[in-house]
Order: structure tokens, then C-alpha cells, then sequence
């Protein structure tokens, strides 16, 4: 007996010290079926054999239709593929090109995709990859540019203006200093390649990937992306593929990538804060790293916000989910679904045969997964400018809730649904800070912008400081009909130079040097003009131009540094709030809330803390969204918004004549009949009256 | 002094049930309206109120028709006379200087005339136009829910809120001199008290008026 449990538990230990060691798969992912894959190069060779950069395109093609999925994937074209002439994009901007990442200024990232025939380059396609190429899943600009066309034997079109310069986007970039133009070494850096296994395995290595493209090895960054799979490792020499990791037929087992659909935690890399863990939520500001977290306090957790380490206001309070959807184990892609997913593809009233209720033909599994459309449902936020043509092709939330059932206590449904988003009432208030201004009329120190943020008392990232979150601004947003519907929003005001013609953003390099010497300090002009309390330094409140005179030296500044022209614009750009939803307990349900003055429809909604002098602040062209009421600047410099209600809400609208004139009405009566009656009575004592 | 009957028991219901739901509705409609200023019933409540109350109204004012137009008794409210405008000026002189001599009404008001022409032409305006206004456009706004095209037709709430706000403070207005009016009898009482026993205190006049039957 003990001779055969010994036996057993030699073949037990034998058993496991052979069996290939796989990663620990995750607790909460199901990595599925997906069968074997072999790892190939661009050249179509496996990596094993050439030691080359694996191309996801090349290898997951094998099985999937990689090229129908690289063209229906607006993630990846990001706007390259809606170009359109300058002066003619949406948003209003006369150097916007595309209602995309890639051709749409962000005054929040700043650097200027220019277009060819420009005066000077600031950022060239090399640079854009490099710039915001580890928040962009690759393909589309990162590759395309590089590509002719098998058919045609062309490459695609670029917006052209005015005569060609000594430089073209596409092969230049600036120098370190900024000055001048130097040739991109294409053939050395290739492109970024449509990243399938940024999305597609459960703990793509960012880091290592964003340090490839940040460092212009293009063609290595999703080689970068499996670093943690450990297939491969950076040596001095480069990437090294692991044969130990693959199968002896030089397969990978597909536990090893830890392939899976994507997961709410694949789309958090690029769009803001998703936590997942059980260790408490924390979060900071002032980067962009986090999108959504920091144009919009975004955070995608089930965690209960008062677990968080955050220093959040009336935090023992708060005992509900960051988001009521994440708690409820939603991932992303269950409303932001493959257009031409089996199961949550949605037929729209307009196609459907009129006949129908249901039209049961849908794609087969197989078909889908050959060929799954990248184009994501999406919804008509604001910001969401790229692929309009997509909008509203999101299951919403009408789609799935029942409000007729949900909301008893609220007479008017109807109405109220029309009138407004359910986030209106859904996200009653966003608990942390958020982006509120970015200007870059004056530089920090640090050569970058003025930024603050709202809902927060003191500097953002200090733990000491209280974060109170803030109330988003109600604003009417277009819709399909052409009717609007109020939208809960935040306000990014931005301010910043521009010269011209063609009118351009002022590049980063010019303002560099014209607020700083060479050797690092600002300006002697600049501090002459801004030094108000004379100690040779510049203060953060020296740092605004408060005053007309102080925008004329800084101008001055540009033109030594050869900026012709130059003068403030001023930026609003509104951010839906469509996440961060909470259950009905947590929503608001309080009448007055809305229905009577200094409520959420009419509060002041403060836009910045400081606006430059002189400079208003328009609305980007593309939002949809009417900044319905006054914007005032007040004595201490900041803007804020007076919102005006444009539809009737009883309890909140008013017109001033009528009532005006039914008071009169009201007191002539009382007035005459008082006087009447003391006349009266004053006859009847004389012994007249009746 | 005669005592007649001049208002019988479906007048004097009818009457009253009009004049709660009036000062109800005014009331719920100022917390609609100011919910800060005055919150009474709460806003959501005082819609509801609101809305019942209307249906009252409005169901009353159909009965009301429907008895005026069956009695015969719509007659009180046409401003038929011959004499009309004579009439008028004779009433206006009375509220205006007669009533402080002690000088009598110039009008017999017997149950088959209960209105003098001043009454006629603000109850034909009344219920011709501030009535049916009030009606329209609380029902457009009511139903905007359930039959949006309705009110849409109509403008929209933004003009039939502010013209339902509009009529309703007339009717305050109007509402308030009525109340004073109701002082000018025989005795500051006199006609508060026919309205609910339905007995008045009539003056004699030359021609005196005829005694109903109960």
C-alpha cells in the first residue's frame, strides 16, 4: 500500500514538473477556445525562424480577414479615411483635416498635424505616431501612409495646400530643438501595425509597447505588446523570440497570449480609469493618459467609491459603484458592440422590412469571426467627431431598460424622456475632479500649459486635497430628429495662440522660444512684462495676461521669434458624461432639482478660472451643442455659464411681462376693491351709502 | 324687502364646486409656478392635484353647459336688452356714485334676471374666452404626454404654459373682485348667504321681482 501511494504521488509530481507552464490564467476571464496560433513576421515568416517583429496582420490573418478589418475600424483610421479640404472640416478650425485623431487639432495635446504646403512643419505623421501613437491601436495613419494601393498603384490622397514647401509630413519631422526638419527613416522605423493583441489578450504590455513607438521602432511595438507572455524578452540587441515559450510545431498555445474578447480593462488602456482589482481605487489628473478620466472624471469600477483611496468629499456617504454598469459586470463591448455581431447587432427601423417584428437572419458564427466589422457601435457624443455616420448605432439605454416600468414615481415620462438623456438624472454628479481649462498663452516652467481642474480644492494631485467632485452642466445636444435633448457635460475651455495665414496653431518650438532663453529662464521680456511684483520671478498669477499690455509683449515675443500675426483664441469644447451612471436609489428623483430656479437647468457652470484678456471662448463647430444662455466674465477674470432653459419647465420658466402683468391685474383688483369698499364704509358712517 | 328663492340647489352645487376647484387650482398652480416661493402640497403633488382638479372643472363646466342649455337659463347670460347700453352706463353710475348715496341697484334681480349687463359681459367673456383658454391649453399641457401633436399644434408649451399663466392670473383677478362684489347686497352678507341657501334678500323695485319655486 505505502509502495503504490508512492507510486502515485511520484507520477503526480512528475506530472506537473512536465506539463507545460502556462500563465496563470486570469480568475474572471474565460480565455475560450481560440485554437493555436502561429506567431508570423510581415514577410510571412514565423518569427521563430526569422527572429523578426510579428505582424498581427500577417498572423492573426491566417484565419481572420485582417485587411476587411483593418479598413471597417475607425479606431485605427481615426479620421484618415474622412479627410476633408482645409477649411471645410466640422469643427470650425480653418487647419482641421479630418473629424479624427489623425487631421483634428485637440488643444489639449496641442501639437499640430500639419498639413502639406504649410509655412513650417510642427508635427509630422513619424511624430504623430510617436506623439499619440501608444494611445492609438495602430494601422490607419500608422501604416496606410506607407502603403501603394496593389490596385491602383497609388498611394492615398493627402490634403494639399499652396506650394509644396522643402518638407512633406509624411517623411519629415522636427529636430529635438524644434527648428528644423529632418527625413524619417521609414525603412528603419516601419509602421505601427493594427494591434490585434492590444484588445484582443487580457494583459497587453502598454509600457513596453508605448516605449517602442515613443523611441520610433514602429515595427516592433506589438512584438513589444506579447512582452508579457513571455514568448519574448528585450535584450541589448533588440527583441528576442523565446522558443522555450512556443510548442514544439512552433505554435503558441493561445492560454499563453491569453486571447480573449476584448474586456472592459482592453478599451480603459486608451479611454480612461477601468479598475478591476479589489486594492482601492486611485486615480490622477493632469495627464492624458487617462482620456476619459481626465476631460470627465470617468472611472469604470464596480468598486464602491467610498472604498477608494481617493480624499473624495462626503466619502462615507458614497456607498454605491464608481459605475452601476461596471458592478453589474458589463463590459464595454456589450453597447459598443461589432457592428455585425451575431448577437447584438441591432436592425434600425429605417432598414427592417416594415413587416417584421424580428428578423431572425443573422450572421453564422463562423462568417462573424472571419470577418467581425471593427467599426464599433457608437453613440453621438459630443466629442465622438470620427465616423459620424455611425452615430446612434450603440444599443442605448431605451434599448435595454424598460423606463416605463423603472420610473413610477415620475409623471410626464414621455416627456422627460424626450426631453433629456437619461444620464441627466443617471449621473447626478461626477465624484472626482476633472479637466476644466488648459491654456497655453503663457508657459509654465515646465514648458507646458496652464491647467486646472474643477472639483477640486487645492492642487489636484495632492493627497491632501479634498476632491468634490463636481455637478455636470446640463446643455441641450442635437439629435438625429433635429430635436435636442439636454445632455450632462463638462466644459473644457481652451486658450492658446494662433498665426497665420493659414491660420495655425502657433508651434510648440515658437513658444518655447519666445517665452524661454536658451539657457532655460523665461525671457527677460517676458518677465518685464509679466513681473508685476518685481522679484525677477514669475508667480502662477503673474502668469496670466490680465491685461491688454501684457498680451502685446508676448506678441512682440512671437514676432522676434518669427511668429507673424499673432493673436488668443479661445476654445470650448463640451465632453458628454454618458458613464459613471448610477442606479435609480442614487439618481436624481427630487422634483426641484430641475423645477424651480437656481436648480441643475440654470446653475452657473463656471467655463474657466481665467480667461485672457480681451479673448472670448466659441464652441468647437462639431459638437452639436448650444451653449443656450450667457456667458459672463466676472471681475476676478473667470467665465462662467449662465445656462437658459429654452424649452418650458413649470417651476422654472417664466416670462416677466406676463407675470408682471397678471400681478398687476391681481393687485388693481385688490386695490379697488379695498378702495371702493373704505368708501363705502366711509358713506355708510355719514349715514349715505349702502 | 321680498325673500326670494333665486338660486336652486343644482345652481348652488354647481356654483361651489366650481369655486373650490377655481381656488385649488389657483393655488396649486402658484406652487407649479413658484415651487420655491410657496410650497404647500410639494411640486410633484401639486401637479397631481392640478391635473384632477382641472378634470373637475372642466367636467362641471360641461354639466353646467349642459344645464344652461336644457333650462333655458344660458338666456341670463346674452346681453339681449334693448336697453343694454343704458343699462350698462346706469350700472357703472351706481357702482361708481350710487352705491355711496345709498341709492338701490338699478337693475331687479329676480331668478330669470339674475345679471345685470356689467355681469353679463364679464361672464360672456368668461366663459367664452378666459374659460375655454384655461381649458385648451390646461388640456394641451396635460395631454402632451400621451398626444404630444396636440399641444405641438398649438405652439408648444412655450406658448401655452405662459397663456395658461396668463389666464390664471386673470382669473385671480377676477376671482378677487367677485368676492367684493358678492358685499354690494342689501347687507355685505347678503348674497354670500344666497348662494348657499339659495334665498335672497331682494330690494323692492318698481317692478318687483317674481318669487321662484323652490
Amino acid at each position: 500500500m505505502r509502495r503504490l501511494a508512492a507510486v502515485l504521488l511520484t507520477i503526480v509530481v512528475v506530472s506537473l514538473l512536465t506539463v507545460p507552464r502556462l500563465p496563470a490564467s486570469d480568475e474572471t476571464i474565460d480565455l475560450g477556445m481560440h485554437p493555436p496560433v502561429r506567431l508570423i513576421d510581415q514577410d510571412d515568416r514565423p518569427v521563430l525562424e526569422s527572429g523578426g517583429a510579428v505582424s498581427p496582420h500577417r498572423t492573426c490573418g491566417a484565419c481572420h480577414d485582417t485587411r476587411y478589418i483593418r479598413e471597417q475600424n475607425y479606431h485605427g483610421c481615426v479620421g484618415i479615411t474622412e479627410q476633408v479640404p482645409l477649411g471645410e472640416a466640422a469643427s470650425g478650425r480653418p487647419w482641421d483635416t479630418s473629424p479624427g485623431r489623425f487631421g483634428r487639432w485637440n488643444p489639449l495635446i496641442y501639437r499640430f498635424l500639419t498639413p502639406r504646403g504649410f509655412p513650417e512643419l510642427d508635427l509630422g505623421t513619424a511624430d504623430w505616431i510617436r506623439l499619440l501613437g501608444p494611445r492609438h491601436v495602430g494601422g490607419g495613419p500608422a501604416m496606410r501612409q506607407r502603403e501603394v494601393d496593389p490596385a491602383t498603384g497609388e498611394r492615398p490622397r493627402l490634403v494639399e495646400v499652396g506650394p509644396r514647401s522643402g518638407w512633406d509630413p509624411e517623411t519629415h519631422v522636427l529636430d529635438a530643438d524644434g527648428r528644423h526638419t529632418v527625413r524619417w527613416d521609414w525603412t528603419r522605423s516601419g509602421g505601427v501595425e493594427m494591434d490585434c493583441f492590444l484588445c484582443h489578450t487580457t494583459r497587453p504590455a502598454l509600457d513596453e509597447r508605448s516605449a517602442e513607438i515613443r523611441a520610433g521602432r514602429f515595427r516592433w511595438a506589438p512584438t513589444a505588446t506579447l512582452s508579457g507572455s513571455g514568448l519574448v524578452e528585450r535584450t541589448e540587441e533588440g527583441w528576442r523570440w523565446n522558443r522555450a515559450a512556443f510548442a514544439p510545431d512552433g505554435t503558441v498555445d493561445a492560454r499563453r497570449l491569453r486571447i480573449t474578447d476584448p474586456h472592459a480593462a482592453n478599451c480603459g488602456q486608451c479611454h480612461g480609469l477601468v479598475h478591476e482589482g479589489r486594492e482601492p481605487v486611485t486615480a490622477r489628473w493632469g495627464t492624458l493618459d487617462q482620456w476619459s478620466t481626465e476631460t470627465k472624471g470617468q472611472i469604470f469600477s464596480a468598486q464602491h467609491i467610498r472604498h477608494s483611496s481617493l480624499n473624495l468629499a462626503g466619502k462615507e456617504d458614497l456607498g454605491r459603484p464608481w459605475d452601476i454598469h461596471a458592478e453589474r459586470l458589463f463590459r464595454c463591448s456589450y453597447c459598443h458592440h461589432s457592428l455585425n455581431h451575431p448577437g447584438y447587432y441591432k436592425e434600425f427601423e429605417e432598414t427592417k422590412p416594415a413587416h417584421l417584428r424580428f428578423d431572425a437572419r443573422r450572421l453564422e458564427t463562423g462568417r462573424y469571426l472571419k470577418r467581425p466589422n471593427h467599426h464599433l457601435a457608437k453613440g453621438r457624443s459630443v466629442q465622438g467627431t470620427v465616423m459620424a455616420v455611425l452615430d446612434d448605432t450603440m444599443r442605448r439605454c431605451e434599448d435595454c431598460h424598460d423606463a416605463e416600468r423603472g420610473h413610477a414615481f415620475l409623471p410626464y415620462k414621455r416627456r422627460h424622456l424626450n426631453a433629456m438623456l437619461c444620464e441627466s438624472c443617471h449621473v447626478p454628479d461626477v465624484p472626482v475632479p476633472a479637466r476644466r481649462e488648459t491654456d497655453w498663452t503663457v508657459l509654465t516652467p515646465e514648458r507646458g500649459p496652464r491647467i486646472t481642474h474643477r472639483g477640486a480644492e487645492g492642487p489636484v494631485n495632492d493627497p491632501a486635497t479634498l476632491l468634490t467632485g463636481f455637478r455636470p452642466v446640463l446643455l441641450p445636444r442635437a439629435e438625429a430628429d433635429g430635436s435636442t435633448r439636454l445632455t450632462p457635460m463638462n466644459l473644457l475651455a481652451s486658450w492658446f495662440w494662433v498665426t497665420g495665414p493659414p491660420e495655425r496653431p502657433v508651434r510648440l518650438a515658437d513658444l518655447e522660444r519666445a517665452f524661454f532663453t536658451e539657457e532655460g529662464p523665461y525671457h527677460p521680456e517676458i518677465v518685464r512684462a509679466l513681473d508685476a511684483d518685481g522679484d525677477g520671478g514669475l508667480s502662477p498669477e503673474e502668469r496670466l495676461l490680465d491685461h491688454p499690455a501684457e498680451v502685446e509683449a508676448v506678441r512682440r515675443r512671437l514676432e522676434a521669434v518669427g511668429v507673424p500675426n499673432a493673436s488668443i483664441r479661445g476654445e470650448i469644447q463640451p465632453i458628454g458624461i454618458h458613464h459613471g451612471t448610477v442606479a435609480g436609489a442614487w439618481a436624481v428623483r427630487e422634483c426641484g432639482e430641475c423645477h424651480g430656479p437656481d436648480g441643475r437647468l440654470d446653475e452657473t457652470f463656471e467655463i474657466a478660472r481665467f480667461a485672457p484678456a480681451g479673448v472670448e471662448a466659441t464652441i468647437v463647430g462639431d459638437a452639436g451643442v448650444r451653449l443656450s444662455g450667457e456667458i459672463e466674465r466676472k471681475a476676478d477674470g473667470s467665465l462662467v455659464l449662465r445656462p437658459e432653459v429654452e424649452r418650458y419647465v413649470p417651476g422654472l420658466s417664466r416670462i416677466v411681462w406676463i407675470d408682471g402683468i397678471g400681478l398687476l391685474a391681481v393687485l388693481a383688483a385688490i386695490g379697488g376693491a379695498a378702495a371702493h369698499g373704505i368708501l363705502r364704509v366711509r358713506s355708510r358712517r355719514r349715514g349715505r351709502g349702502s | 324687502m321680498t325673500r326670494v328663492y333665486m338660486y336652486n340647489r343644482y345652481q348652488r352645487l354647481w356654483h361651489w364646486a366650481q369655486a373650490i376647484c377655481i381656488v385649488l387650482l389657483l393655488l396649486t398652480g402658484l406652487e407649479i409656478h413658484w415651487p420655491r416661493t410657496l410650497a404647500v402640497f410639494g411640486f410633484a403633488n401639486a401637479i397631481s392635484i392640478h391635473e384632477v382638479l382641472g378634470l373637475l372643472l372642466l367636467a362641471n363646466a360641461f354639466l353646467g353647459l349642459f344645464y344652461h342649455l336644457t333650462t333655458g337659463a344660458i338666456r341670463q347670460y346674452v346681453p339681449g336688452s334693448k336697453d343694454f347700453v343704458t343699462m350698462a352706463v346706469l350700472q357703472v353710475r351706481y357702482y361708481v356714485a350710487g352705491i355711496f348715496r345709498g341709492e338701490p341697484h338699478p337693475m331687479a334681480k329676480t331668478p330669470q334676471h339674475r345679471l345685470n349687463p356689467l355681469q353679463q359681459v364679464t361672464y360672456l367673456a368668461i366663459l367664452n374666452v378666459l374659460l375655454p383658454l384655461q381649458i385648451v391649453t390646461g388640456l394641451a399641457i396635460y395631454l402632451v404626454e400621451v398626444w404630444p401633436s396636440f399641444a405641438a399644434a398649438l405652439g408648444g408649451l412655450a406658448v401655452l404654459g405662459p397663456l395658461h399663466t396668463l389666464g390664471a392670473w386673470l382669473f385671480a383677478g377676477f376671482l378677487l373682485m367677485h368676492i367684493y362684489l358678492t358685499t354690494t347686497g342689501p347687507t355685505p352678507t347678503a348674497y354670500l348667504r344666497a348662494m348657499i341657501t339659495g334665498w335672497e334678500e331682494s330690494e323692492e323695485h318698481e317692478a318687483p321681482a317674481k318669487e321662484a319655486t323652490p
